[in-house]
């Protein structure tokens, strides 16, 4: 059984590549153990992980000369050294002249090794527990099949207070995203760096669109990173002077932040008053469903 | 036994036939359509707040003619909700309440799967045309992929007569002719299933026939 294995380091995450290959004339369970410190991020679809993955690696069923390719995430301190070392390594208990195992003579011995086998087993091809645990059928079927979640766009006008703090785990945000799409991103990520086409899209068609409490919380950012940017300017010394200027692309493109903040500065104020209103409405108000079901 | 009735698309009667074969099966009817929900209940626990690992499942059964585990009406709530835990959900109460009908949604996505999935049996509705059969078709096939067998098909609103043999070919299990009749579609929202309100209606003998055909045991 030979084990080769490859890791890189993205921002807090390290990426772990590791392919398993089965050199033997039988098939093999073989246990594959993480050794990094950090927990397991195992490949998920649908937000449920693949099978066979859990908080320490992966266990999976090899046939005889199969290479099977396995990945994972595992967050690091940021403290930890980089060590994107790719390596080969080789374990027991079988050993033959596989590529592989050529590259492992020539591998780096310095590295540590992010995973290890740690178990291999022999199965028979009829062994009814042999199949890989697939987890629960509900399970499997969340995996298989398109996501139900109806993307976040559609909040807009729903009763969308649960959307605040949104409960989801991040695969579920990804396939809203596969949805929605750019658009409906409503902090324009290059904001910081591109003032004027950042205010111009939130200042106008987020403000006019029907306002859902995610686009209003996007809203509230751009004028957050206004203000600030304006403080930062106020009696600023110099050099902090130039920093901001420079950060904005120009003094262009700060030539108008003071009527854009006075524009904010309303708005606010506007939103402030009929947020109250409407709080107290909507604590006032009471609907009678059930008299109204009768009706129907 | 979870019975799921499922039917691929939308709009051809499943939550009234859920309502009614639970009806006549003495079990509690769960509206899983996270989106639409059509079973009555708004207020109180609903299966989105069991979903989201909010409540206990059994403190959604809202006491009726026919118990009800009604479903929230937000998108937000859809949005939310686990489909995984939906297995352990249902199993939980089979276990405090005996057989239990979900209404499954339509489509082929995973709100319509995973009770498909986790269900012992299924039964199909269909509406007596053809492109309503093509979808029916479809959830077969999901059905199939999912290892849940088919218990029976309901042919429903039925009032020339059907092509019930080429319907029940196609979908490979017995199919029941559910006729038109306004008492089976007022049964849902005033609460009077169809075998209490009307035992004797053609409708009725129709309901007790699908209901017939589940595995109880």
């Amino acid at each position: 059984m030979d084990l080769s294995w490859r890791v890189d380091r993205a921002g807090d995450v390290s990426l772990v590549r590791c392919r398993i290959h089965n050199d033997g004339v039988a098939p093999k369970r073989v246990r594959v153990r993480c050794l990094l410190d950090g927990p397991v991020l195992p490949p998920r679809r649908g937000g449920i992980p693949e099978s066979g993955w859990d908080a320490d690696g992966v266990t999976v069923r090899v046939a005889p000369d199969e290479r099977r390719p396995l990945g994972f995430a595992s967050p690091v301190s940021p403290a930890s050294p980089v060590s994107p070392t790719p390596s080969v390594s080789s374990a027991s208990p079988v050993s033959s002249a596989s590529p592989d195992s050529a590259v492992d003579r020539s591998a780096d011995p310095s590295a540590d090794p992010p995973v290890e086998i740690a178990n291999v087993a022999p199965i028979a091809d009829a062994d009814p527990t042999d199949a890989e645990d697939a987890g629960t059928a509900a399970e499997t079927a969340v995996r298989e099949l398109g996501s139900h979640r109806p993307p976040r766009d559609a909040l807009a006008g729903d009763d969308g207070s649960e959307a605040i703090g949104d409960p989801l785990s991040g695969a579920s945000v990804s396939g809203a995203a596969d949805v929605a799409g750019p658009a409906a991103d409503p902090v324009d990520p290059e904001g910081a760096n591109d003032p004027e086409g950042a205010n111009d899209r939130e200042g106008t068609d987020v403000w006019d669109d029907p306002v859902g409490p995610d686009r209003a919380a996007g809203w509230l950012d751009a004028v957050e990173r206004r203000v600030e940017r304006a403080e930062r300017l106020t009696g600023a010394d110099v050099a902090t002077a130039t920093e901001v200027v420079a950060a904005a692309g120009g003094v262009g493109a700060l030539a108008d932040l003071d009527g854009r903040l006075a524009g904010d500065a309303t708005r606010l104020r506007r939103l402030s008053d009929r947020a109250a209103a409407l709080a107290a409405r909507a604590d006032a108000a009471d609907v009678p469903v059930e008299a109204l079901e009768d009706l129907s | 036994m979870i019975l799921a009735v499922a039917g691929g698309k939308g709009g051809v009667g499943k939550t009234t036939v859920a309502y009614n074969v639970a009806a006549a099966l003495d079990a509690v009817v769960v509206d899983a359509d996270l989106g639409m929900a059509d079973l009555p209940g708004r207020r109180g626990v609903t299966l989105h707040d069991v979903l989201a690992g909010h409540a206990d499942v059994t403190a959604a059964v809202r006491s009726g003619p026919v118990d009800i585990v009604p479903c929230g009406r937000t998108l937000a709530g859809a949005r939310a909700c686990d489909l995984a835990a939906l297995g352990d959900a249902l199993t939980t109460l089979r276990r405090a309440r005996g057989p239990v009908v979900v209404d499954c949604p339509a489509g082929r996505r995973a709100d319509a799967g995973v009770p498909l999935a986790v269900a012992d049996a299924c039964l199909l509705v269909v509406s007596p045309r053809a492109f309503a059969l093509a979808d029916a078709v479809r959830t077969r096939e999901l059905a199939r992929e999912l290892d849940t067998g088919l218990a029976g098909c309901a042919v429903n609103r039925v009032t020339d007569e059907p092509p019930t043999a080429a319907i029940a070919d196609a979908l490979g299990a017995p199919a029941a002719v559910v006729p038109a009749d306004p008492r089976v579609g007022r049964s849902v929202t005033s609460e009077r299933p169809v075998v209490d309100a009307a035992p004797d209606s053609a409708a009725a003998a129709a309901v007790r026939e699908l209901a017939g055909r589940v595995p109880l045991g």
